[in-house]
């Protein structure tokens, strides 16, 4: 049997080639032999976008500069820049370098600090674990870059420099685009069904392309409002608060028997306290705002006035309660 | 009765490769790839390419017949599929050279230099040596500006002394905007084949590219004479009719580009 690919003369029955590897039943084998073909308008856009063919010669060109880079004066294991750039990780340039097991552990007890410390995220506790993360990570770059620096003076310039790199050049911008999405909000006092402590995660990116609707719940800031109370006796209802949005501009929003109608309807939502429904509420909601109902102050009050929030005053969706942890969970 | 009474001899004179003349039902993978051969000389890619599929339904053991899609599919400018059905003719014929030549072409195509040099030092190193294999080592090095180019083509030229391998490298040279190395090319080729017709359009376009419109046109026109229905030589006809003042090529002239 001799070989299609080769030439090599087989022994009869075998399967096969024996010089080459090539499968000798090759011309009985089902198997497709009409090529993929690109359509009209994948080639057109080839043809318009060579990405495919800049991207290699641009990666090219970037991995032979970077063959070419060597810093002098380093240590031997630096002088390549595969290692600078695996600093960024933990223990990554550790393994790199042949010191796996020391870059394990780097790794792994920068993950636990880091994981631990988000969940107490804006707590003390989450703040020194946090803290503690990046000092392992620039202990992680000292270990690379000042390995054969002895010189306690030289050694402490050099760690300066490592955390103030890390925190401007990896941890101050991801820190700036983690908070977009979850920034932890912590209350100083009891707002139920919040107690004082309890640390929720604001998207403050939320509403960024799209408009709070009735059933979010927010973080907004209401304005100075004073309800007298009796003759010299004023409360003050003012600052950040947590809340649900009941109904939007252009609804109307009336309470009754401790039911709430949006234009006539029963609302599917209740406030965020649901103790709190205020009596004989008749509420046309404006454009442009959305009614709030603040039902941490369970006082009698000009109801009408307080819950009218504009759109502008909305800072961010509260998805999370973070802290305690035994109330961990999403915030419905 | 004498020993040789019962042997068949071609007493018309012709040559013998058209089994498809003497019995329809005789069509078998030699035959498509003889038909595939044909359009490619002709520069009907696409029909090629079916042709090679064709003999692989018949035969999946014709190397030449994958390395033929490999080679028709970046001729016809689709490099990620060549890459990938060369890659899958290497899982049938491991390390074989033109399929590994193949895939370097589609790499290089897409301006992945680095695995085109690989795959082409490994399609050299295969035992035997072809003129695909140096063609596309010489495109490497076109690609990569390197002087090297000349003599790997030269190499590929050596290997094989048929029209369609000058051919070939003139269409690479042209692809990289050399036209006159490609013009070079061609007019050698023509000496020996002054009846191909793929040769005479490929040599009015060198010359269209070298700005020397009259005899891009003549060359066209000898096209024409030699295969009256060429389409692509007709529709150069007409583009070179409908051309107009373009200060591109103003602009080419004047730098000797």
């Amino acid at each position: 049997m001799q070989c299609s690919n080769c030439q090599f003369e087989n022994m009869p029955g075998v399967v096969t080639c024996g010089r080459c590897g090539a499968n000798l039943r090759v011309a009985s084998l089902p198997i497709n032999v009409h090529p993929p073909r690109a359509s009209r308008a994948a080639k057109r856009w080839r043809r318009w976008f060579p990405t495919a063919r800049y991207w290699g010669r641009f990666r090219d060109a970037v991995a032979g500069s970077l063959a070419r880079i060597r810093i002098t004066g380093w240590p031997t294991h630096l002088q390549t820049p595969g290692v600078l750039i695996r600093l960024i990780v933990p223990g990554w340039a550790q393994c790199h370098v042949g010191r796996a097991q020391r870059g394990r552990w780097f790794f792994r007890c920068y993950l636990g600090l880091l994981l631990t410390g988000l969940l107490f995220i804006g707590t003390m506790l989450g703040w020194v674990l946090l803290g503690l993360a990046v000092s392992l990570h620039a202990a992680s770059v000292l270990d690379i870059v000042a390995a054969d620096v002895t010189n306690l003076r030289k050694r402490l310039i050099y760690s300066g420099v490592a955390l103030v790199l890390l925190a401007t050049v990896l941890y101050y911008p991801a820190g700036h685009l983690v908070g977009l999405v979850a920034s932890p909000q912590r209350f100083s006092v009891a707002a139920p069904p919040f107690a004082a402590g309890d640390v929720v995660l604001v998207n403050y990116s939320a509403y960024a392309w799209s408009e709070p609707r009735p059933g979010d719940v927010v973080y907004y800031h209401l304005s100075s409002y004073d309800v007298w109370l009796a003759p010299g006796e004023i409360y003050r209802l003012q600052g950040d608060r947590v809340d649900r949005i009941l109904a939007k501009g252009g609804q109307k929003v009336t309470s009754n028997q401790g039911k709430l109608l949006i234009d006539g309807r029963p609302c599917p939502w209740r406030p965020i306290n649901g103790q709190v429904l205020p009596e004989g509420l008749k509420v046309a909601v404006p454009e442009g705002c959305y009614l709030i109902i603040p039902s941490a102050d369970a006082i009698p009050a000009a109801w009408g006035a307080v819950s009218v929030v504009p759109r502008a005053r909305i800072l961010g969706r509260v998805y999370w309660r973070n802290q305690p942890l035994w109330r961990f969970g999403p915030v419905r | 009765m004498a020993r040789f009474d019962k042997l068949e001899f071609n007493t018309s004179g012709r040559p013998s490769a058209e089994p498809a003349e003497r019995d329809p039902l005789a069509r078998d993978a030699g035959y498509w790839m003889n038909q595939a051969d044909a359009s490619r000389r002709e520069g009907l890619y696409e029909s090629a390419l079916k042709y090679y599929s064709r003999a692989l339904e018949l035969d999946r053991s014709v190397v030449a017949g994958w390395v033929g899609q490999v080679q028709m599919l970046v001729q016809l400018g689709e490099y990620p599929e060549a890459e990938l059905w060369s890659r899958k003719g290497l899982e049938l014929f491991p390390n074989n050279g033109e399929l590994l030549a193949g895939r370097a072409h589609a790499f290089c195509r897409m301006g992945d230099m680095k695995q085109a040099h690989a795959l082409s030092d490994g399609s050299l190193q295969q035992a035997g040596e072809s003129a695909y294999r140096w063609l596309v080592r010489g495109e490497i090095m076109m690609a990569t500006r390197q002087d090297m180019d000349r003599h790997c083509f030269d190499k590929a030229q050596a290997a094989n002394p048929d029209w369609l391998v000058p051919m070939e490298i003139a269409q690479v040279e042209l692809y990289y905007r050399r036209p006159s190395k490609a013009w070079t090319r061609i007019r050698n080729a023509l000496e020996t084949t002054p009846d191909a017709t793929q040769l005479w359009y490929m040599q009015g376009l060198c010359q269209a590219e070298l700005g020397m419109t009259q005899a891009a046109k003549e060359s066209f026109e000898r096209c024409l004479e030699l295969s009256p229905r060429h389409v692509a030589t007709e529709k150069q006809l007409r583009r070179m009719k409908k051309r107009k003042w373009s200060a591109r090529r103003l602009f080419r002239r004047l730098l000797g580009r």
